[in-house]
């Protein structure tokens, strides 16, 4: 199969539906600066993360689970341990996905949608959205206990595959606590699908080993 | 089942060495299938030339005896989401790379053999039986072609089967109780394997 379809097979996830007590964030440009600046501080990130999917129809979500790391400005992996050992890792340019003993890597450099793409993903899974284009519509909403941004994307390709996401951020660090994807509706049914990414057990600025950030 | 003796013929490649023991009509067990109570979930690689792709296959019944086959990549990404009716394959969701009626047809012919979604299982179909120890096998001629399926009465459990055809032919084979599963199509370079998770 070719390397783009399995970039682009990995890229897109799916979000779910807010909760209703989220309101509208009063000031923006303080809620944008207070996050910019939460991030400016973080050089890695580790962390236990759930996966689950969710599908109109299954009895059960889809879950897997395994190990986030990040580390600034621009290396990212998922490495997961269940249900099979796989990981997806983000280095510069290039993305790998690698599961059952088989790689497969692409370089983002040389394609547009990619690298938006991947600029994405990063800023979906750090919080930093300072990398995030144009193309996409951002708003802002907050609860007791968490700030929650809706990214919505206004190009009419990408909002084939995601709905919108939403990233959870926990008012005590700033830290995300959660990502949810929801893809687009579709017709005759009422919701989108959606998968989930629970993160816990989370640990900031400590070493990682570069191996985690293998591509090549 | 009628069982009568039968005229010699060609003996299929899966039942070599077996003796033909008869023929007659008989109704699709459900030894022949992979029976799906309740939502599964089943690591499946697809190995197709020198390109390998693997995921999460989740199957669940449907109503009315229809199977709802969702592939998702590790990473959370919804490959394909079918609804294998008895009379048709309805595509909820398909990658677009692989929304070609060929690959569909594929997937289709695939699962309705393996989970037995199949609208003539009640119906009677010529068949010619053979033998060898333990092992029966059953070449059955069903409205899609010709059959041939495997079982181990000792496991009680299908081993192999095989389905005719150039393009359309296929290879089965199970182990482990049934929660190792391969598909095998020869001519086309593709392989499907699937093992059971949950």
């Amino acid at each position: 199969m070719k390397r783009v379809f399995l970039f682009i097979a990995t890229v897109f996830f799916t979000v779910s539906l807010c909760a209703q007590s989220l309101k509208p964030v009063g000031d923006e440009a303080a809620f944008r600066s207070k996050m910019q600046a939460s991030a400016s501080k973080i050089n890695t990130i580790q962390s236990d993360f759930v996966q689950n999917k969710y599908m109109a129809g299954l009895t059960t979500a889809i879950k897997s689970s395994g190990k986030f790391y990040y580390q600034k400005e621009d290396k990212m992996a998922l490495s997961y341990t269940k249900p099979m050992k796989s990981q997806m890792v983000m280095n510069g340019s290039k993305m790998m996905m690698a599961a059952g003993g088989k790689r497969n890597v692409v370089d983002a450099s040389s394609n547009k949608l990619m690298g938006e793409m991947k600029n994405v993903m990063a800023a979906c899974f750090t919080g930093d959205l300072k990398n995030m284009s144009s193309n996409y519509k951002m708003e802002f909403f907050e609860d007791a206990g968490n700030y929650m941004v809706k990214i919505t994307p206004k190009d009419e390709k990408a909002k084939a595959y995601v709905a919108h996401v939403e990233l959870y951020l926990d008012k005590k660090d700033m830290s995300m606590s959660k990502m949810v994807m929801v893809q687009p509706v579709k017709s005759g049914k009422k919701t989108g699908d959606y998968t989930e990414y629970v993160f816990s057990n989370k640990k900031f600025n400590a070493p990682i080993d570069a191996s985690n950030f293998k591509v090549d | 089942m009628v069982i009568s003796a039968a005229a010699s013929g060609c003996t299929p490649k899966l039942f070599k060495g077996m003796d033909r023991v008869g023929s007659g009509k008989m109704t699709l067990s459900d030894k022949m299938f992979v029976k799906v109570d309740s939502q599964s979930v089943y690591n499946m690689q697809i190995d197709f030339r020198e390109n390998s792709f693997a995921g999460l296959l989740v199957v669940s019944p449907g109503e009315n005896g229809s199977l709802r086959t969702v592939f998702t990549t590790y990473f959370g990404m919804s490959v394909f989401d079918f609804e294998i009716t008895h009379s048709e394959l309805v595509v909820n969701s398909c990658m677009e790379q692989m929304n070609r009626k060929a690959v569909l047809s594929i997937f289709e012919r695939d699962f309705r053999r393996l989970f037995g979604v199949y609208p003539y299982s009640k119906d009677l179909c010529k068949m010619k039986a053979y033998q060898k120890g333990s092992r029966d096998g059953y070449k059955v001629k069903t409205a899609e072609g010709k059959v041939c399926y495997l079982i181990d009465n000792e496991k009680g459990e299908l081993c192999a089967a095989s389905t005719a055809g150039c393009i359309k032919g296929a290879d089965f084979k199970f182990e482990n109780g049934m929660k190792g599963i391969e598909i095998l199509h020869k001519k086309l370079g593709l392989k499907l394997k699937l093992d059971f998770m949950e």
